[in-house]
């Protein structure tokens, strides 16, 4: 999972990238609106923190920017304003939510994990395919009810393949999706994390579908 | 002003009336005068020398005043060297001795003649004295005839009555026709200080009405003058808004940052925090209440607003349904205030609802000029205590923390800023009932 932070604040932007990267995303950050909605609008991330107070382009316009060009990734709004008027201004720009500040960044996180469960059609914070059950608000994983410990990395290939079940994932798209922008990518990793999954779970769990990628 | 006009006035005709009285005067007096000499000149014509010397005179002057005593009318023929002794003389004085006149030191003029006053028989008279040879006579003789003053004295108070009686007709027209030429004309300047009176008390943004073309410029400058107020204050809310706005970020940054402090430090700021927080929310919930109290000619939709909450709440909330039902009805209210009542109304029901939340609107039955707007949800609802807990919660926003209740208590504040009320009930849908009443825009509100 691959989330964007776009916040002017550099303690609240570290913050919120700390904590997003603590719960197992891969964060990129944009300092400004210009720089947010570039990223945004290229990048295919899971989901997006803007904040509305931003110098040069404005998290609103950023926000209407990326949806009149049919980028629809669940988007999270930080705003200092709080009147209800406020609200329906952030949610017609297009906000799948907001958090008002100040903020605790645990409820960024919180609201997060629930955009992306809900983009992804679960209802329940919890997924299971099968004896694997990934609880996304506390990012564990059990096999038959016992814990089992993932990297960071492998934590993340699996809840992005878990919400998207039944689907074929292209390697592209992984590798789009596990790393931030500034990681040193290389496909065949993606093919050795695969592999220590299968091993650490159960190997029917990912299936191979040859040239096209990988669905569970 | 009207003082001025009425003094001016009353010199103008003081000194009309003392022009047009002496006029009077004078012209009664040579009337008298022109008599007197006529009645000398017939006494002459009438006066007989008889042989010797001796003097008859018994003038038919057609004048029944010269017989009567004391009227003030008389004759008398004397020599001139003895004015004193009359010769011959009218009915109307007796005796020998004929008084001097009461200035006699008066010279005669050229023709021979002098005009006096004398108090012969008592009246003021005015008496002509004329010196003439009479006949063949050597001696110069001294006709007199006198007649009462009163003539004069009639004249300049029969005149003096009549000017006395126009002139308070006049005085009286003319101070009623001043009276409400002035009043018609300081009209627009009464007005103008009832507008203002208007401006003054926040009932009007501006002066309005017609006025005339001279005050017009005043209008306009004091119509400049307020709404460059009405900006600066504005200004200023929006200022203190920007200002508590801009500290929210770093506020979240810090409260963020004490998760890496040991707990007691990090309680500690948390506390302070958490206080400026406060602070700054009290100071902004001031100026949006001062900036309500002007408001009073803003009109909100309750249909638009409740669309803009419903289409939150929906995006929120995908598995409730959010009902509306009612007329499209305009309220007395700032539209952002008008979402915040029906944003964290309908945000609370929606908290408690098991499936839906229903928001009707309707003219209010029982006082007019007033709406009713009525939000219901389908959850557990509150007992009569827990309405009680949360409508007593009237606190201040500075003075409680976040948790629920405290949006409606604040709702309450906002409603009774309106002039209008709210009411918690139990819902026939099952949960709690929120009534708002709010005033309806354009009607005239029932005392």
């Amino acid at each position: 999972m691959r989330v964007l932070v776009v916040e002017d604040d550099p303690d609240l932007r570290r913050q919120l990238s700390e904590t997003l990267a603590e719960a197992g995303y891969a964060v990129d950050t944009a300092a400004d609106g210009e720089e947010g909605h570039f990223l945004g609008d290229t990048e295919p991330y899971d989901a997006v923190v803007l904040d509305i107070g931003l110098p040069g382009m404005d998290g609103i316009a950023v926000l209407e920017a990326w949806r009149a060009n049919e980028r629809l990734m669940p988007v999270l709004l930080l705003t200092a304003r709080d009147r209800w008027s406020d609200k329906v201004s952030a949610i017609d720009a297009g906000a799948d939510d907001y958090v008002t500040k100040p903020f605790h960044t645990e409820e960024v996180l919180a609201r997060l994990r629930a955009l992306i469960r809900r983009a992804a059609g679960h209802a329940s914070s919890t997924l299971e395919i099968g004896a694997v059950s990934l609880d996304t608000v506390k990012a564990a994983v059990t096999l038959d009810g016992k814990p089992v410990k993932l990297t960071s990395l492998e934590l993340r290939l699996l809840s992005y393949l878990m919400h998207h079940k039944g689907k074929v994932v292209s390697r592209t798209e992984l590798i789009e999706h596990l790393y931030d922008q500034d990681f040193d990518r290389d496909s065949n990793t993606i093919e050795v994390f695969v592999g220590r999954l299968r091993k650490k779970l159960f190997p029917e769990l990912i299936e191979t579908v040859r040239g096209l990628g990988y669905r569970v | 002003m009207l003082t001025i006009i009425i003094g001016w006035l009353v010199i103008a005709l003081v000194a009309t009336a003392i022009i047009v009285i002496t006029l009077v005067r004078t012209n009664a007096e040579r009337e008298l005068r022109s008599v007197l000499l006529a009645h000398a000149y017939g006494i002459m014509g009438a006066a007989e020398i008889q042989a010797d010397g001796s003097l008859t005179a018994r003038p038919q002057i057609g004048d029944p005043r010269f017989s009567l005593p004391s009227s003030g009318w008389y004759w008398a023929i004397t020599t001139a060297a003895e004015p004193t002794v009359p010769l011959a003389n009218s009915m109307s004085i007796a005796g020998d001795v004929l008084a001097p006149p009461l200035d006699d030191r008066i010279p005669f003029d050229a023709r021979f003649q002098r005009l006096v006053r004398s108090k012969v028989s008592g009246e003021d008279e005015s008496r002509l004295e004329a010196q003439v040879y009479l006949g063949d006579s050597e001696t110069l003789y001294q006709v007199i005839v006198a007649g009462n003053r009163s003539t004069v004295v009639d004249a300049i108070w029969d005149a003096t009555e009549l000017l006395l009686l126009a002139f308070a007709a006049l005085i009286l027209g003319t101070a009623i026709v001043t009276y409400l030429a002035v009043r018609q004309g300081l009209k627009p300047l009464a007005d103008a200080r009832n507008a203002l009176a208007a401006v003054r008390s926040g009932a009007e943004p501006e002066m309005s009405g017609t006025v005339p073309a001279e005050i017009a410029p005043l209008v306009d400058e004091i119509n400049q003058l307020a709404r460059g107020n009405r900006a600066t204050l504005e200004r200023a809310r929006h200022q203190v808004g920007n200002l508590a706005h801009a500290l929210k970020t770093p506020l979240s940054a810090a409260l963020n940052e004490t998760d890496r402090l040991e707990p007691d430090a990090a309680k500690t700021i948390r506390r302070q925090l958490n206080s400026m927080r406060a602070k700054m929310n009290a100071y902004l919930d001031r100026a949006r209440r001062g900036a309500r109290r002007e408001a009073s000619r803003e009109r909100a939709a309750v249909r638009e607003a409740a669309d803009g909450v419903f289409r939150v709440m929906r995006k929120l909330n995908p598995d409730l349904t959010f009902e509306f039902a009612g007329p499209p009805l305009l309220l007395r209210c700032d539209s952002e205030d008008l979402s915040e009542i029906l944003g964290t109304v309908v945000e609370n029901a929606a908290r408690h609802a098991r499936a839906e939340v229903s928001v009707s609107v309707s003219p209010n039955k029982e006082q007019t000029g007033f709406a009713s707007i009525v939000v219901e949800d389908d959850g557990r609802g509150l007992t009569a205590e827990e309405r009680a807990i949360v409508l007593k919660r009237g606190e201040r926003l500075d003075e409680v923390s976040e948790g629920s209740g405290l949006g409606l208590s604040i709702i309450a504040e906002i409603a009774s800023d309106y002039g209008g009320t709210m009411a918690l009930d139990p819902s026939a849908l099952g949960g709690l009932k929120v009534t708002i009443v709010l005033p309806e825009a354009g009607k005239q509100v029932s005392p």
